[in-house]
């Protein structure tokens, strides 16, 4: 068993250029020893936990692709273990993006037509697991995302929380994820374009809403629904009849099982979301949330997390054609953190230069501290997603999800140099994906 | 009685000037605020740098720049004695960089009236300077954003475009904003939408073929009323005449259709040459070699043509690359994706070339540091990544001689950052324009509700809630002295500061 020896070979040539990186990841080959398989030490000049501590001279020590040991300046470690070290290179932990498009086979219409009410649908139905988002986001340095169901129904399907590389069977975290519902125009405007019914005419009452009236009547209805069900089977147990699929999965939302997001652009989208699910006594995460800077107390009540994303000051694209997005704050992370709301940063439909560190990149030149955007990027994500105790974090136990920047993270001119995913690396900076992708097979005919 | 007809005439004009200007004024009542802030009489200002980046030169750190009449009469270090009439302005704890050049857009002139694509393929009489529009809030993001020198072209999807021009995003008016006309026509080898390239090609063809029919005829004609004049009788024949008359054509005998035409066909304009795709490249070359203006071209790049990087080489002309500069490419057979980053090719090849803003691209696309930023991120030298937004731009443009760079004799066209020109929290804090000060970030409202997500009135009103809350029986005199005392500074400043920190 050789599994490092290509990976030493690739990584050597690719950091050739890159002299202040170190990889020597056949050291295990020598070993033979089984316990010491998969063990690899990461070195840098200075690591961010996550959790807000910084570790200069940092060591992390993983093993089967889980954080066994972090420390820093001297720490014992077997000699047969792989390494990367890297004296000025600065590590992170693997970014989340906890509302992303990623791998969605059509991205902006994936909405069911079926019903306004379909929760009980999962958005991975829809993923392509292959889809060369992931690996672009991967070479971003975003290790987990969470793939967020469609905008064109009012309450859409489930998302699912995903790795971005490693081997297929390990990628899928969540496949159930948290319910999203949507206020606004969206799920008017968008999906169906709020086709005819066949051969019936268009109210409200045969499929779609047309105000925003009626996407709280829609809303109302379905937690109505649920709620009946819910006081049915406290009433009569198991004797309870079956539910529609969709009541089920409410009833789950109501209940607390299931965790559930409202996607609201506008500052009266947000107020409604609140005042509905203040109704029905739900928690729940609020998405995009392009004017949640206008409602900071409201927010702040009920301490609801927001998913806020992307950046910009104008809005451009299929944003700026929903009519919810020109009043836009360059601050608005930095703004929701100093009210002490818990806020994840999120790219969305953005891949490449508009990815998740170019969002923290443009929320600290709009005043957000680098603490701040670490925290948006990893730790609130990692929360917000209800993975705490996974993701997010470099600590014990934690996934061995890290990227080793070149310079301090998210500075415009800093870049991931290599992106660990499961304790494997899955990107080096000049490495080609065919590569990379030749890494940790044993060589031909050696068995 | 005269002396009421004069009083009459210069009420009536007076009128007539308000009447005509108030809807510009309405339009770009928040360009003016920020284009409002010159200094009467400040015709000599000593600016101290904590850094100059001259880009050409090294850096100096701390150093002085003399600006006199709009131009830089001496750049040097601290030791550079002021002159007792120089106004200072101190910027000893910032960084000075050349006012950033963008080389080609078709910004500045789109909205609902003004297209940036004319309907005809050959449209060689037009100009941008129909088509800009002063009051566009692009102009007042240049600004804002350190850009100070911008090529306005006409849109790609075109044959022969019309004419481009070099403007500052100041002024009210086209003429005003104007640094230099006649800068050279757009051309476009990749096909107009709804068009195949063999018509694209046929149509370039039979343009400069109509033009040398049009020059022949014009030569025998001028030959021959060049002989009337002289009274003398036409003798040789036709042919012979037109070579003749020829040497004898001037540029006023042109019409509008042909003239720029015909400037372009010897050489005495510059022409963008738009190739979205590798084998415009080849398609370019051979045109313009055929027609004689090949040493005046400048590409104008889509990302796919850094494949044709060595055809590029060999006829040592610039380029200027699209705002994206990542190009990726799924190969048919074996899925494998490649990508390359498109500016490494020409820095590589050792080919100028300059970088362009766009703020339909990502977010960041639209900051011409950023994308200098993005050079560096992907292996180019700070020295050449800078210049790509500076010198490099100005130069290729025909403006290499004044701006672009911090150097004696320039103009003073010069950007005061709060840092480094590549790092995240460096907000352009003034903007000269030719020694005039024509933006100051403490003046700029609409950065800070963009900063801080409130509108102004909202603001004032929050302000004066706190004034009120503390005690509610405050007598209005203090009142009233708070409001008119509450001048855009204190508050704007802490704001300011936020956006400081990194």
């Amino acid at each position: 068993m050789k599994p490092f020896k290509p990976i030493a070979i690739f990584l050597l040539a690719g950091l050739a250029a890159l002299s202040f990186v170190a990889a020597d990841l056949s050291a295990s080959e020598a070993a033979g020893d089984e316990k010491n398989d998969n063990l690899l030490v990461v070195r840098a000049g200075k690591i961010y936990t996550g959790d807000g501590r910084v570790l200069e001279k940092g060591v992390l020590v993983i093993r089967n692709g889980k954080i066994v040991q972090v420390g820093s300046g001297a720490i014992d470690v077997p000699e047969s273990a792989s390494s990367i070290s890297s004296e000025k290179g600065i590590v992170t932990p693997g970014l989340i993006d906890a509302s992303s498009l990623a791998g969605l086979i059509n991205k902006y219409s994936w909405t069911e037509h079926s019903s306004e009410v379909v929760p009980h649908l999962r958005v991975l139905d829809a993923v392509d697991l292959r889809s060369r988002d992931f690996v672009h986001l991967a070479r971003q340095g975003v290790t987990t995302v969470f793939v967020t169901p469609g905008s064109g129904s009012v309450i859409g399907c489930r998302g699912c929380v995903l790795k971005t590389a490693g081997p297929l069977e390990d990628r899928v975290v969540v496949e159930k994820g948290a319910v999203k519902a949507t206020m606004g125009r969206d799920s008017f405007v968008r999906g169906a374009y709020n086709r005819r019914p066949y051969g019936r005419s268009l109210t409200f009452m045969t499929r779609r809403p047309t105000t925003r009236m009626g996407v709280t009547a829609v809303f109302q209805d379905a937690f109505w629904a649920a709620k009946a069900h819910l006081a049915e089977h406290a009433e009569k147990g198991s004797k309870t009849g079956p539910a529609d699929p969709a009541t089920e999965v409410l009833s789950g939302v109501l209940a607390g099982k299931i965790p559930f997001r409202v996607q609201a652009r506008k500052d009266n989208d947000i107020l409604s979301a609140i005042r509905l699910c203040n109704e029905f006594g739900i928690d729940f995460v609020l998405e995009e949330a392009i004017e949640a800077h206008r409602c900071l107390p409201e927010l702040k009540a009920r301490n609801v997390p927001i998913v806020f994303g992307p950046v910009y000051a104008y809005p451009v694209g299929y944003r700026a054609r929903t009519g919810e997005a020109d009043r836009s704050c360059l601050n608005t992370v930095g703004l929701l953190q100093e009210a002490g709301l818990r806020v994840a940063l999120t790219a969305n439909d953005q891949t490449g230069e508009g990815s998740l560190p170019h969002q923290a990149t443009f929320a600290m030149r709009g005043g957000l501290s680098r603490a701040g955007a670490i925290d948006a990027t990893t730790a609130a994500p990692a929360e917000i997603l209800g993975l705490q105790d996974r993701i997010g974090k470099l600590d014990t136990g934690f996934d061995a999800d890290l990227v080793v920047w070149n310079g301090e993270p998210f500075a415009p001119t800093s870049h991931p140099i290599i992106v660990v995913v499961g304790g494997k690396p899955v990107y080096v900076y000049g490495v080609t994906q065919t590569e990379m992708s030749e890494l940790g097979k044993d060589e031909p005919g050696e068995k | 009685m005269m002396r009421f007809s004069k009083l009459f005439l210069f009420v009536l004009i007076a009128a007539l000037v308000l009447v005509l200007s108030g809807r510009a004024q309405d339009l770009n009542k928040a360009r003016a605020d920020l284009a409002g802030t010159e200094k009467v009489g400040a015709n000599k200002i000593a600016l101290k740098a904590g850094r100059i980046i001259t880009v050409i030169d090294d850096d100096i750190a701390p150093g002085v720049i003399l600006i006199e009449d709009g131009k830089i009469k001496a750049v040097g270090d601290k030791d550079l004695e002021i002159p007792f009439d120089f106004w200072v302005i101190d910027a000893s704890d910032k960084v000075v960089f050349p006012g950033m050049v963008e080389a080609h857009t078709s910004q500045g002139m789109s909205g609902y009236i003004n297209r940036t694509n004319e309907n005809l393929p050959v449209v060689p009489f037009t100009s941008v300077f129909d088509g800009i529009d002063p009051s566009v809030l692009y102009f007042e993001d240049a600004l804002r954003d350190g850009v100070t020198t911008i090529l306005i072209s006409q849109g790609n999807n075109t044959v022969i475009g019309g004419m481009t021009r070099i403007v500052r995003p100041i002024g009210l008016t086209v003429d005003e904003m104007t640094v230099k006309a006649d800068t050279g026509l757009k051309l476009s080898f990749t096909p107009m939408s709804g068009q195949d390239r063999l018509t694209q090609m046929a149509l370039f063809r039979e343009t400069f073929r109509e033009l040398a029919e049009y020059k022949k005829n014009l030569a025998e004609s001028k030959y021959e009323k060049d002989l009337e004049k002289k009274e003398e009788t036409l003798k040789v024949p036709p042919e012979e005449a037109a070579k003749k008359g020829v040497e004898l054509l001037e540029d006023a005998d042109f019409d509008f259709k042909h003239l720029n035409l015909e400037r372009l066909a010897t050489g005495r304009l510059p022409a963008f040459v738009w190739c979205a795709e590798p084998m415009d490249v080849g398609n370019a070359v051979k045109i313009a070699k055929e027609n004689g203006f090949l040493n005046r071209v400048i590409f104008v790049l889509g990302n796919e043509c850094y494949k044709a990087v060595d055809e590029i080489k060999a006829t040592g002309r610039p380029v200027v690359l699209e705002s994206n500069m990542v190009y990726r490419e799924e190969d048919p057979l074996t899925g494998e994706e490649t990508e390359v980053f498109v500016p490494l090719a020409f820095y590589e090849a050792a080919i100028p070339f300059a970088i362009t803003s766009n703020p339909y691209d990502s977010y960041g696309a639209r900051y011409l540091w950023y994308q200098a930023a993005r050079l560096v991120r992907n292996g180019i030298p700070r020295a050449e990544a800078l210049k790509a937004i500076t010198f490099t731009a100005a130069s290729m443009i025909g403006v290499g001689n004044r701006l672009g760079a911090i150097l004696p004799n320039y103009d003073a066209t010069l950007l005061v950052l709060t840092g480094d020109p590549m790092s995240i929290g460096t907000w352009v804090d003034k903007v000269l324009i030719e020694g005039r000060v024509v933006y100051e970030r403490e003046k700029d409202y609409r950065l800070k509700e963009l900063l801080t997500g409130k509108k102004k009135a909202e603001e004032e009103e929050e302000k004066e809630k706190e004034q009120k809350a503390p005690g509610e029986e405050a007598p209005p005199e203090e009142e009233k002295k708070t409001d008119s005392d509450a001048k855009p500074g204190s508050d704007k400043k802490e704001a300011v500061k936020k956006g400081e920190k990194e």
